[in-house]
């Protein structure tokens, strides 16, 4: 009796070890099934495409967050040049195992693109998209003392001349924008570029070299609310960029725009007008966009796009962000693709006014 | 005025309460060990501590980076002096006069000079920036792409006075400065140009490659071709014959030309995206062609040290002012010292003016504390110093060598930084071998970019009808500034070479 009894209690506790290790066994699996998983203990590059600013500090703020999210340790790496496009091609040539992640200028790409820059990767193709930080908003300034109290004056000023507008330089963002505001809102504009940063083309609006300038909303913020510029208009919808003093500038774009607004009142196209605006906000707006070289395998890709998102929309991160005066404007890596998919799409309604402008500087 | 006088008395408080004053303390050591070191300087200290600092309170940040700026600019001068070497370009003008006076073995008169000439000028500086600090805003809204364009030509135009023995190699070489600068991104257009199809060149040559190569690695390969024993070509260091107290009391026996190179330095300085070079070699060439006793600039005159030392350290105090009016940087330092600030919430302008005065000040204390204290510092190790003179040529030279290599490759982490080195310091090599000047590659390089991009602005202001040069006094007065550098030698040298005059 107690043999039997010794017999079936040993039987018991043996199916017992043996279903905690079959248990053990399988979770052990289950885990290793997680594509992230792979990153842990691992260092992660991640390139930074330009030297100290902007970019350096989102990237820094949001490392050891991530890293705490993949177990793994980031190291930010500048590779400043060219605009971005240095780090964006070593980003894009990186292997894409996930130990090399970056932060591009997405805008720069896709204008770079729009001027036919063969050197430069592609947004989306040369890459995996994994998300978005922020992205910018413009805001068209003047001086306060300027002619212009609303943007109705800059094209109610008949025989008074063109409106000058300050550029950093041709084939630029804010050269891109002129052309096509001034197109949209029929005004003549007169360039003026070789300006070294939007810090120096403030100036150039305060001591009067010219006339407007198109800028980000961080950058004009402190000049409006110290009374020196005023917003005439506004391209984008970041809410990083949102600002109490911003609430009644028109915006550009939209179904009820400046752009639709004035194409009815001129007689000409509203929905062209409609899809070169949209294309002009989706190319601006594209945004810090955080990347992993093209290639990338599709779980691995997912997993980092998870992690990602849920380190973004972490509420210290946040905090974080906002003290140091980079507030965010997410979006995953699925979406910002679709809205640069979507931008790219409306640009082809602007390459022959850029075409045209290049021939022209060119002469 | 009272709310000035209050903040500048809070913001010295601040600097002096413990522990705040391990901050600029600390800092000043720091730039001073990484601007002795060829090809490193303090800028790129600053470039490395900005991620360090990350989630640093606002003063200890101003402390800081307040003493980068003023511990650096000097020990860029000493490296000049001994190695014939500028820490920066800004200190090329320095070794002019500075390494011959080395090379004869009064090296420690010239880093006491260099020393005290720092020190009062960065006093003249900051004493300059806080008058200012009123009228700020208006002041630097006066200079323009023409102001700018013409304090180019004229800092090119130093080009003459320090080409004495040929100006026609001097403006050759200046040539060549210029079509380095010219390589890469067209300021208008953004075309590429001479980048032959690299990624390395699109924004093209960087000045720290081509210093190292043209100075730090020329002068080596040229020690050791010479065969000479060191430096001064002496074995021990009782051979040489500098005096501290001589270069202390140079600043007060030349104080005329102390205080206007302090001026230069300190207007020069105010002028967004000009910098050091340009108020380093217009002091100097105001030094030599406002001098009348016995000059010798070019083979060790000491008032060669004092003005661009002067100048370069006065212009700290000055180009604070764009910074803090604008968020305009004045200088290569202070578009550092500007993503250190703004990365940490310090946003610069009326606000910060308005409602932060005392770190405001707590900043100007930080960079005259530092400026000070890195020339106290070097005064007192300045016969140490003077002894790396004596050091053998086979101990020397491989320490050097090895000390550039690692700036080349650790400036930017891009190994061709290194080939770009070596091509320059053969070319250096064989310039300094057959007598044709270096530095005027260095002026032309450094401003080349200056003149191209404000000269392509003013034509096209000028075009558009936005500005009326005649109707800018600022600008005529450098107009009249420029044409009397350029006149002033030759005249002079047509009165030496008239038949009759004195030798």
């Amino acid at each position: 009796m107690a043999i039997s009894m010794v017999w079936r209690r040993g039987r018991t506790l043996l199916f017992m070890a043996v279903a905690v290790a079959a248990l053990a066994v399988s979770g052990g699996a289950r885990a290793a099934e997680d594509p992230c998983d792979a990153l842990a203990g691992e260092t992660i590059r991640w390139i930074v495409p330009f030297g100290p600013g902007g970019y350096d500090a989102y990237s820094r703020i949001l490392a050891p967050f991530l890293a705490t999210r993949l177990d793994a340790e980031i190291v930010v790496v500048n590779m400043p040049g060219a605009g971005g496009v240095v780090g964006a091609k070593h980003l894009h040539k990186a292997r894409p195992d996930g130990r090399t992640l970056g932060l591009l200028h997405g805008s720069s790409l896709l204008v770079a693109e729009l001027f036919g820059n063969a050197d430069s990767p592609r947004l989306p193709a040369d890459f995996t998209l994994l998300g978005r930080l922020t992205r910018d908003s413009d805001i068209w300034i003047v001086a306060d003392a300027s002619r212009f109290q609303t943007v109705d004056d800059l094209y109610a000023k008949d025989g008074e001349g063109p409106v000058v507008v300050g550029v950093s330089s041709t084939a630029s963002k804010h050269w891109l924008s002129a052309i096509i505001i001034g197109d949209l809102l029929g005004f003549e504009a007169d360039l003026v570029s070789g300006y070294k940063g939007a810090k120096a083309s403030l100036l150039g609006l305060l001591r009067g070299d010219f006339e407007m300038m198109g800028t980000v909303a961080s950058t004009a913020i402190p000049r409006i609310e110290a009374g020196e510029v005023r917003p005439l208009l506004k391209i984008g919808q970041s809410t990083a960029g949102r600002h109490a003093r911003f609430d009644d500038v028109p915006r550009l774009e939209g179904l009820d725009g400046l752009a639709v607004r004035r194409a009815r009142a001129l007689g000409r196209d509203p929905e062209l007008a409609r899809s070169r605006a949209s294309a002009l906000a989706g190319t601006i707006a594209a945004g810090r966009i955080i990347a992993a070289p093209p290639g990338m395998d599709p779980g691995l890709a997912a997993c980092l796009e998870g992690r990602l998102f849920e380190t973004m929309t972490d509420t210290t991160l946040n905090a974080a962000m906002v003290k140091a005066g980079r507030p965010l404007d997410i979006a995953s890596g699925t979406k910002a693709a679709a809205l640069i998919r979507q931008a790219k799409r409306d640009a082809a309604s602007i390459a022959p006014i850029i075409r045209e402008r290049i021939d022209k500087a060119k002469k | 005025m009272d709310a000035v006088l209050n903040a500048a008395v809070d913001g010295l408080a601040l600097v002096f309460a413990w522990p705040n004053i391990l901050y600029p303390v600390i800092g000043t050591l720091l730039a001073m060990t990484f601007s002795f070191l060829p090809g490193v300087s303090g800028v790129t200290l600053m470039a490395l501590a900005i991620p360090l600092t990350f989630g640093w309170d606002p003063l200890p940040i101003v402390l800081l980076f307040g003493a980068f700026m003023g511990g650096a600019t000097f020990m860029g001068s000493v490296t000049a002096i001994l190695f014939n070497v500028p820490g920066g370009a800004p200190n090329a003008a320095t070794l002019l006069d500075g390494h011959p006076m080395a090379m004869r073995g009064e090296a420690k008169t010239a880093i006491a000079c260099s020393a005290a000439a720092s020190a009062i000028g960065s006093t003249f500086g900051i004493v300059i920036l806080i008058a200012l600090l009123p009228a700020l805003r208006d002041l630097i809204l006066r200079f323009g792409p023409p102001e700018f364009l013409l304090l180019a030509v004229w800092g090119l135009s130093t080009v003459v006075m320090v080409s004495s023995k040929s100006w026609l190699k001097g403006l050759s070489m200046a040539g060549i400065g210029m079509m380095l600068a010219f390589v890469g991104l067209d300021p208008r257009t953004a075309e590429l140009r001479f980048a032959f199809g690299t990624d390395y060149l699109h924004d093209g040559l960087k000045i720290v490659p081509v210093l190292l190569g043209l100075f730090a690695l020329a002068e080596m390969i040229d020690l050791i071709a010479s065969g000479r024993a060191s430096i001064s070509g002496k074995r021990n260091a009782g051979q040489l014959s500098g005096s501290t107290r001589k270069g202390c009391l140079a600043p007060f026996r030349h104080r005329g030309l102390m205080l206007r190179s302090s001026v230069i330095g300190t207007v020069v300085g105010a002028i967004p995206g000009i910098g050091g070079t340009v108020a380093a070699f217009v002091a100097y060439g105001h030094a030599v062609h406002s001098s009348s006793e016995d000059p010798r600039f070019g083979d060790g005159d000491i008032r060669g040290v004092l003005a661009p030392e002067a100048a370069n350290d006065a212009k700290d105090g000055g180009s604070l002012l764009p910074v803090l009016a604008f968020g305009v940087p004045g200088s290569e330092g202070t578009i550092l010292l500007l993503a250190a600030l703004t990365l940490h919430g310090i946003e610069p302008g009326r606000e910060l003016l308005a409602d932060q005065l005392a770190l405001v000040f707590a900043l100007i204390w930080a960079l005259f504390l530092s400026n000070w204290l890195t020339s106290v510092l070097g005064l007192a190790v300045s016969g140490q110093f003077a002894r790396i003179t004596v050091v053998r040529t086979e101990f020397l030279a491989p320490v050097i060598l090895s000390l550039v290599i690692i700036a080349a490759i650790v400036y930017r982490g891009q190994p061709i930084d290194l080939v770009v080195t070596a091509l320059f310091g053969v070319f250096g090599y064989y310039l300094k071998r057959y007598d044709w000047p270096r530095v005027p590659i260095v002026i032309a390089f450094v401003l080349g970019g200056l003149f191209e991009t404000n000269l392509h602005l003013t034509l096209q202001l000028q075009a558009l009808g936005r500005i009326d040069l005649l109707a800018r006094p600022i600008a005529l007065v450098l107009v009249v500034l420029t044409v009397g550098t350029l006149l002033v030698p030759i005249i002079r040298h047509r009165r030496r070479n008239r038949p009759g005059s004195p030798r």
